[in-house]
């Protein structure tokens, strides 16, 4: 008697760990019910279907093919992961230096604000970041001579150097301020080079490279750096050009694009890295990167479903950017 | 060599402690894989694989559950009773044209393009797979207003309101006084200029001072036009002066019916009514648990 009852303890325990997360699925027609109200069973058949039929199911089909395609062809590595880690340290100390003891209270609604539940969350969405980001580089080196062309095409690319005079105030500069401002349009009158000039004035970063901001182009972000008067004039000036003074975020700007000159970019650019330009002009290169995998589908709807979407984004992508790729 | 000497209740223990971790390793194993009970007809069959990628329908069936299973069925339970519900088509129709004419005003008037733009094929997949639906939850949330009128206004402190906000509570009850009818409170008004605005239709889930918010019970309630007998102090220290008018509720219902419709929290509360009047139940415990997450008074 004592036999059985331990045994039948331990049949219920195995029983029990084996279904303790699951749930109990009744059946219609030998269909399983997902859900139910009084007369109307819905079958996972047919919620299978109609999440298929939605816009959203339809962008679903894609994303998911994506995704598999990419933990397949480029799984989490280690260098992601201390790529991530070495991201949130720094992002963690900034808001420590920034905001004291009250940084974690203004990190997390920071966080909360971007839609992440925490900074795992945010982790974790680095790492994806970094497996999407690994994808388009190898498709953009393996594709280098047409997307650069395109590239050049497309974003305006140019070497650029930058003179910044900061101004605390712009409605109220100092005689200081005045005063700097006032020297370096009289050095830019001689044959001072410009970036020597850069390198002794500038109040940017940039004034230790000789105020060398390296290759900008239309989707660099000039305007939420420096102002939308500076990239507006960043993209007209033709090489060996210099702009003038021009007003703009927190002081008073002056540049020069040093080259245009396309094969000397190409071959800075040869060498595809995750922080290439050629990765973040283009939206739609993901769509590209997608077509060069030969996958076989299961069926002929789910072929047409993810054909459609990606032919259809291609399509938007041309009428847009005019591609050629 | 010593030979193993186990009674024969031991075996039996030991045996059915084997078959229990095994069922429990199998079982366990196979839910790690998967999480959902459900299963859809042909999920063996290959969603799509090349050399080095294999992946089922049923696996992109769960990721479809993942991310939008419990907002799905929530949508078609909801659409399900709202055609049960719904039924004079009349009204369905008029208020599907008029969604019809604003929608496509978003696009040079031509509803097919409107369609295009948000991912359908054509206006009459947008029209039958969305537009409709929510013309019917619309009229279902009408529906339940106008059946528990008073109780929803009573319940979400609904009423209109003018206010004064000046910083001395001397000029509060000077305002009171002079406030002998609405002309005369708008007359306030204008003198006090920017410290005077007319709130409309406000309940207890619009933003306001906290202490303004703590006494709209008692001002939702009064039930003639007039301005409120006391100077309420805000939060700031500053003295509010409330006018209550359109009191009457039963005169001024459409307008009253709209915001009430339009609230978040009696959205969910007619959701939850006519979910529980029609036994909703839900058999994955991870899609019950995600419908509960949205609201837990969609499901016991």
């Amino acid at each position: 008697m004592k036999i059985k009852k331990l045994a039948g303890i331990l049949l219920a325990s195995g029983l029990l760990l084996s279904g303790c997360s699951s749930s109990s699925i009744v059946q219609e027609d030998g269909k399983d019910v997902v859900a139910s109200i009084k007369d109307k069973n819905i079958l996972a058949d047919d919620l299978y279907s109609s999440l298929l039929t939605t816009p959203t199911g339809k962008s679903a089909v894609f994303n998911f093919a994506l995704e598999k395609i990419i933990e397949t062809y480029y799984p989490v590595d280690d260098d992601m992961k201390s790529y991530a880690d070495d991201a949130i340290e720094n992002i963690e100390s900034q808001y420590q230096s920034q905001y004291g003891d009250e940084s974690e209270t203004q990190l997390e609604s920071a966080l909360a604000q971007s839609g992440f539940e925490n900074m795992d969350d945010y982790r974790e969405y680095l790492i994806q970041s970094l497996q999407y980001s690994t994808l388009i580089k190898d498709y953009a080196k393996n594709n280098f001579d047409t997307v650069f062309e395109d590239y050049y095409k497309q974003a305006t690319p140019r070497y650029l150097t930058l003179i910044k005079v900061s101004v605390a105030d712009m409605d109220n500069p100092t005689t200081e301020e005045k005063e700097k401002l006032k020297e370096v349009k009289a050095l830019l009158k001689t044959d001072k080079d410009f970036g020597e000039i850069a390198s002794s004035y500038s109040d940017d970063d940039s004034a230790s490279a000789k105020g060398e901001l390296g290759i900008v182009d239309t989707t660099t972000g000039l305007s939420s750096q420096y102002g939308e008067d500076v990239e507006e004039k960043a993209f007209k000036l033709k090489s060996g050009e210099e702009s003038g003074e021009i007003k703009g975020n927190d002081g008073y700007y002056f540049l020069k694009c040093t080259s245009t000159d396309k094969e000397k970019m190409k071959k800075e650019l040869k060498n595809v890295d995750l922080n290439s330009p050629l990765l973040a002009y283009d939206s739609y290169m993901i769509y590209l990167a997608f077509n060069t995998y030969d996958l076989n589908y299961g069926d002929e709807d789910i072929k047409k479903q993810i054909t459609d979407y990606v032919k259809e984004a291609l399509k938007t992508r041309d009428e847009n950017i005019g591609g050629n790729n | 060599m010593k030979k193993l000497n186990l009674s024969k209740s031991k075996i039996i223990i030991v045996v059915v402690l084997v078959i229990a971790i095994v069922i429990a390793v199998v079982f366990g194993l196979t839910q790690n894989k998967s999480s959902y009970a459900s299963k859809i007809s042909d999920g063996s069959q290959t969603f799509i694989s090349d050399k080095k990628v294999s992946v089922t329908k049923q696996e992109f069936y769960e990721y479809l559950l993942d991310n939008y299973g419990a907002s799905q069925i929530l949508d078609e339970v909801l659409n399900t009773i709202a055609d049960k519900e719904i039924t004079d088509q009349k009204e369905i129709d008029k208020l599907l044209q008029e969604r019809i004419k604003t929608y496509a005003q978003y696009s040079d008037g031509s509803i097919e393009e409107y369609a295009k733009s948000l991912g359908y094929s054509s206006a009459k997949e947008y029209e039958d797979t969305s537009l409709l639906p929510q013309v019917k939850q619309e009229l279902l949330r009408k529906k339940y207003i106008n059946e528990n009128f008073d109780s929803l206004m009573s319940e979400f402190q609904v009423c209109s309101m003018k206010k004064i906000v000046v910083s001395k509570e001397s000029s509060a009850l000077s305002i009171i006084k002079k406030s002998t009818s609405e002309e005369e409170f708008d007359k306030q008004m204008k003198t006090y200029d920017d410290k005077g605005e007319d709130l409309g239709i406000i309940t207890k889930n619009t933003t306001l001072d906290d202490n303004l918010l703590d006494k709209l019970g008692d001002l939702s309630k009064i039930n003639k036009d007039g301005v409120y007998k006391d100077a309420i102090k805000l939060s700031d220290d500053s003295y509010a002066v409330v006018f209550m008018y359109n009191t009457d509720h039963n005169k001024n219902k459409d307008e009253y019916q709209e915001t009430l419709a339009s609230d978040g929290d009696v959205q969910t509360k007619v959701e939850s009514y006519y979910l529980k009047k029609y036994e909703f139940t839900v058999n994955e415990k991870k899609l019950k648990d995600a419908i509960k997450e949205i609201s837990s008074d969609y499901i016991d």
